[in-house]
């Protein structure tokens, strides 16, 4: 985030955070989302353990999946267009690769889910191994690191706006830097409410996506696995065949040898 | 040798199986469920409908409700939702009444609003549990389809005589999607016909669950006519019958089944969009061989509740100013078991819903070596529980011992002295005789005392099957039996029927094959609750102590079978095994002539006779497949026609290997022909060594494949991952998987655990995943063990014993030796002496 330094912003900047914070952000996103917002310096200053990522958006591998730079907007799309397409490629028949040992490590190629796998730090490491059946506890946790960049921007949205309209006026050469709060007002206004119900609305459509998708991702591991099965069969039902049609000639074969002979007598024997 | 093949589509299902990502609509799935979790978000427009039921109930000339209104009020706008539209002259309601116009019509769209969504809630859940159990091609996964279509491949139709309930052999087909252009374009625009003037969807909504279960289920339940009276305001949608959506439909559904080449007990088209409005909803159109629907996908509109009742047939005080009132509560539907629209479908009718679950029977033996102070005791089970199972011919028994693996001909095949085809009559035909390539015909006939034994009659080869005539509606059932007796003894020259020997030991073996049959064909029908392998052990106790008319014409009382069956020293159970036979008898008596049975058998001994005709007004498939197995496989000339399924050639191929075996001479001797009928002399001379028949010990083929019970192993499933989780089982499982609220619903003291908490969370997940990864393999695999276990590890050595018997004795042949002079016909030197 580009912060401006000036100091006649950091009083008005503070003011306008608690009173902002107070009348609209903190209860509106707590009762929304059932989730409490933190302190993001005393977070990433925790000594975490190794392996784990703090919920906040300055943590490097959420960096990477949500850039900090990137508008509010252009998160919320990114994000749902990847959920999008990793339920697409899900509900995409394809076809599973059968080996000797099943499924195990052919499968179906789920490359939008394994490419956002390699992303996750909690999945990371069996990225190359995802099936459909992971698919929701992966979208679970990116929904997860989602709602920690929306927690925070909903907590720092006052400064954000705060900032844009400095930016905005110093862009338009006014040479203050004193923000017009008729425009500060109106831009909270309408950010506030669109993070709020981003905040409600992904994980609720999430959730009622994989209710939808709950049998589906369940039965398609053993669909995969029956399918391999079906292929198999097929040959040994070719195989079936040809051996009934090779038994047709047993009656043949032994007429062949039905001759006008007598067996060796025990005395010729 | 010709071969009837009916798998022509199966090859095809990546075909059938593209049609779920044609049948998405434009905008995905997931945005269409985003658009509707947004729409209760009071951030996109309130549905049509719901505005046109507030503007009903509230508005006014002066202030008519209309999406703006309804947002300020939702807003508590007062201005804008009482401020009149410009040009009314009228003055603004007071402050009071606007206070109470704003909070009924926003609570009336605010509850109407969560309403519809708990609906969509609810539909997604119920559909994205049912998709992948679905038959009709549904947008879910194709587990169902694609165990069925391996069940299909492995089973024979021999099995499908002695499973309990074996499910519909699945074939699917292709269509040619030009044919097909102009009938689809016409159901769209019938369905774009139901679009209401305010673009409400509701009617195409409700049309696609009305045709869910297929056009013919509503046809049949409600009869031919379209257009009729709608008498339920709440749920008029359902009930709307659009003459141009079901012409659509039956257009599209006869130009999709136009190709003969296709056939099966159940055929599968693939799903196929509608374009139009019905593509954006996500209904699409399905095709099965005997019927036609629509389909929704899991994200689609559910069918709403009606709030317009305008036009409703005497609604009573549901309706109020056009506008459903809430708050009644029509009745349950009172359909009978057979016409409810899930007991139609020809894959789910076998459920629970529609019939009482199959009990896992296991026949506990006397034997029990209790542990007095665990109080465990190990019980044995058998199966089945009889004295003595299976009898043996020479070469074993027939591998498909009950018949019915041959597709049935289309004419009868009994033929006359003169070659003339003659059907079987229910009184006995002296002059019936086998066509060509036939080993035997049967002979069924009605009689109020059976005498003629169930044996080949000599010089005929006519086998007279006696049904009692006091049966009744048994009759179908009792010839079933009698076919399976057919089976076993034609071609032979046995003059003596081992049910009716008098002894046990010989009557059990060669009559429970055919109660088996029998009591599948009972619990198919509907007749039989209980366990078919049961009921085969208690129907051929009966029979084998001659008990069976009697019980079943009632003669005796169920309490008097029952005594016969554990008493009776001809009784076939084991010592110690405890059925419940006055149930099952009294059970079977019951319902054969119940009502609401799926396939009702005839009530009289004739016309279960008449079924075995392929020209008659009802033929019963079952019954001409069993008299269509009674030919010669491998006779040179003849063909023989079955389904292409590993089990009807495992049947083909263990007949032809027996036949050779048990007809054909292994030892090298004279041709019958040219030494008149003396041929062979000189077995007693053959000496050690050489090429022998051997008996070849072979077990019993048909073994079924077990049952497949999806929806148990999807909720196993479930149970399974959410136990791994430590909690208790949740459906969708995912919700098992992880758990947010976990962490932040905990006190928020101190903030740094509860940081740190929702860190631990991720690592936690990946424990989970892994148990989950591994419950769900396990159950893929247990799944594939099954199928492996029923089919591959029973039936394989079986039939590799016998051909590795024929394979043994080919070798051998080549190792004959042969004498250096022709036969010595009609010499001193025969053994046999002079003739």
């Amino acid at each position: 985030m580009k912060r401006s330094r000036a100091a006649a912003g950091v009083t008005m900047r503070m003011a306008l955070c608690a009173f902002v914070m107070a009348a609209v952000a903190l209860p509106g996103v707590q009762l929304l989302t059932g989730q409490l917002t933190r302190d993001q310096d005393e977070v990433a200053d925790a000594p975490l353990p190794q392996g784990r990522v703090a919920c906040s958006k300055s943590t490097s591998e959420i960096k990477a999946l949500f850039p900090e730079d990137d508008s509010f907007e252009k998160i919320r799309d990114d994000y749902h267009e990847k959920v999008d397409k990793i339920v697409e490629e899900l509900l995409t028949p394809g076809t599973e690769t059968c080996i000797d040992s099943g499924t195990e490590q052919g499968g179906r190629k789920l490359k939008e889910l394994r490419e956002l796998g390699e992303k996750l730090p909690g999945t990371r490491a069996a990225a190359g191994k995802l099936t459909a059946s992971d698919a929701p506890g992966v979208l679970l946790e990116y929904l997860r690191l989602y709602e920690c960049v929306l927690n925070e921007r909903s907590w720092y949205l006052p400064l954000q706006v705060l900032d844009n309209n400095i930016e905005e006026q110093k862009e338009g050469g006014q040479k203050s830097s004193t923000p017009n709060l008729g425009e500060l007002g109106e831009g909270l206004t309408k950010a506030v409410p669109l993070v709020a119900r981003e905040q409600v609305l992904a994980r609720r459509t999430l959730e009622r996506m994989l209710t939808a998708l709950h049998a589906t991702l369940m039965a398609r591991t053993v669909e995969d696995d029956a399918g391999c099965f079906l292929r198999s069969s097929f040959d040994a039902k070719n195989a079936f065949g040809l051996a009934q049609e090779a038994s047709m000639c047993l009656p043949r074969t032994w007429d062949a040898k039905d001759v006008l002979r007598d067996l060796p007598t025990p005395t010729e024997e | 040798m010709m071969r009837h093949s009916l798998l022509i589509g199966m090859f095809l299902l990546p075909l059938t199986a593209s049609a779920q990502s044609q049948s998405s609509s434009e905008e995905s799935m997931y945005m269409r469920i985003r658009s509707a979790v947004e729409s209760t978000m009071k951030v996109s427009d309130v549905d049509a409908a719901i505005v046109q039921a507030a503007d009903e109930l509230a508005g006014t000339e002066e202030l008519p409700l209309d999406q703006k209104r309804i947002r300020a009020a939702q807003a508590g706008d007062f201005l804008t939702l009482c401020t009149p539209d410009s040009g009314q002259s009228e003055a603004p309601p007071s402050s009071a009444d606007c206070d109470r116009l704003l909070r009924n019509v926003a609570g009336f769209v605010e509850d109407t609003v969560q309403q519809r969504d708990t609906l969509r809630a609810l539909r997604a859940e119920a559909v994205g549990m049912e998709d992948a159990l679905r038959t009709d091609g549904s947008n879910g996964g194709s587990m169902l389809r694609t165990l069925l279509q391996l069940l299909t491949l492995w089973l024979s139709d021999s099995d499908r005589q002695t499973a309990p309930r074996a499910l519909p052999a699945v074939y699917t087909a292709v269509v040619n999607e030009q044919a097909l252009e102009k009938s689809i374009e016409a159901l769209g625009e019938a369905l774009d016909d139901l679009v209401g003037d305010d673009d409400s969807t509701d009617r195409i909504a409700g049309a696609a669950e009305r045709y869910r279960w297929g056009l013919g289920v509503v046809v049949r339940r409600e009869g031919e006519k379209c257009a009729a009276k709608i008498l339920d305001p709440e749920l008029r949608y359902l009930f709307e019958r659009p003459c141009g959506v079901e012409d659509a439909l039956r257009a599209y559904g006869k130009a999709v089944r136009n190709d003969p080449r296709y056939t099966g007990d159940l055929l599968l088209y693939p799903l196929h969009d509608i374009p139009g409005k019905a593509k954006e909803l996500g209904v699409s159109v399905w095709v099965r061989g005997d019927d036609v629907g629509l389909t929704a996908d899991a994200a689609g509109e559910p069918m709403h509740i009606a709030l317009d009742c305008k036009g409703v047939d005497n609604p009573g005080k549901r309706c109020k100013d056009d506008v459903t009132l809430g708050g009644t509560y029509p009745p349950d539907p009172l359909w009978a078991a057979s016409a409810t629209p899930l007991c139609n479908d020809p894959v789910l009718k076998a459920g629970y819903l529609c019939s009482t679950a199959l009990q896992t029977t296991c026949f506990p033996a006397e034997f029990q070596e209790g542990n007095p102070e665990t109080g465990l005791t190990i019980v044995p089970c058998m199966s089945p529980p009889l004295k003595n199972f299976l009898s043996f011919s020479n070469s074993g028994p027939d591998m498909c011992e009950v018949g019915g693996w041959v597709t049935a001909q289309p004419q009868p095949i009994g033929r006359d002295k003169q070659g003339n085809v003659l059907a079987d009559s229910a009184e006995l035909q002296p002059e019936l005789h086998p066509a060509s390539c036939m080993q035997c015909v049967p002979d069924a006939y009605c009689a109020s005392k059976c005498e003629e034994p169930t044996v080949p009659v000599s010089g005929t080869q006519r086998v007279p099957l006696c049904i009692d005539e006091d049966v009744g509606a048994f009759s179908r059932y009792i010839l079933i039996s009698q076919l399976v007796a057919a089976q076993r003894v034609c071609g032979s020259d046995i003059a003596t029927d081992p049910r009716t020997s008098g002894e046990g030991d010989s009557c059990c073996p060669a009559s429970y094959n055919g109660q088996l049959a029998a009591c599948n064909a009972m619990a198919q029908d509907g007749v039989l609750k209980d366990d078919v392998r049961t009921c085969a052990a208690i129907l051929s106790s009966l029979e084998c102590t001659g008990w069976l008319p009697s019980c079943l014409d009632g003669t005796l009382s169920p309490a008097q079978c029952s005594f016969v069956v554990k008493q009776n020293p001809q009784s076939c159970l084991q010592k110690g095994v405890t059925v419940n036979a006055a149930d099952l008898v009294k059970g079977i008596r019951d319902r054969v002539t119940a009502k609401d049975l799926l396939y009702p058998p005839p009530t009289t001994c004739a016309a279960a006779v008449a079924e075995l005709n392929p020209a008659s007004q009802s033929p019963d498939g079952r019954l001409l497949r069993m008299e269509s197995s009674l030919q010669d496989v491998c006779n040179p000339g003849c063909a023989v026609a079955y389904g292409a399924s590993i089990g009807n050639g495992m049947c083909a191929l263990a007949q032809c290997t027996e036949q050779s075996l048990e007809e054909h001479r292994i030892d090298p001797g004279r041709s019958g022909a040219q030494t008149e009928d003396s041929a062979f002399p000189w077995e007693g001379m053959r000496g050690t060594g050489g090429p022998v028949l051997d008996a070849i010990r072979a077990g019993w083929l048909s073994t079924p494949l077990p049952e497949r019970s999806l929806l148990t192993m999807l909720r196993t499933l479930d149970a399974a991952v959410c136990q791994v989780n430590g909690l208790p089982p949740l459906t969708p499982s995912s919700r098992c998987l992880f758990q947010t609220v976990r962490r932040t619903n905990q006190p928020a003291l101190p903030i740094r655990a509860v940081a740190e908490g929702i860190g631990d969370q991720r690592k936690e997940l990946q424990v989970p995943q892994e148990h989950a990864e591994a419950a769900i393999a396990a159950v893929g695999m247990r799944e594939g063990r099954q199928l492996l276990r029923g089919v591959l590890n029973q039936q394989l050595p079986v039939l590799s014993a016998l051909v590795q018997s024929a394979a043994d004795q080919l070798k051998l042949l080549g190792q004959v030796r042969f004498p250096s002079q022709m036969c010595p016909r009609n010499t001193v030197q025969d053994p046999l002496g002079p003739r």
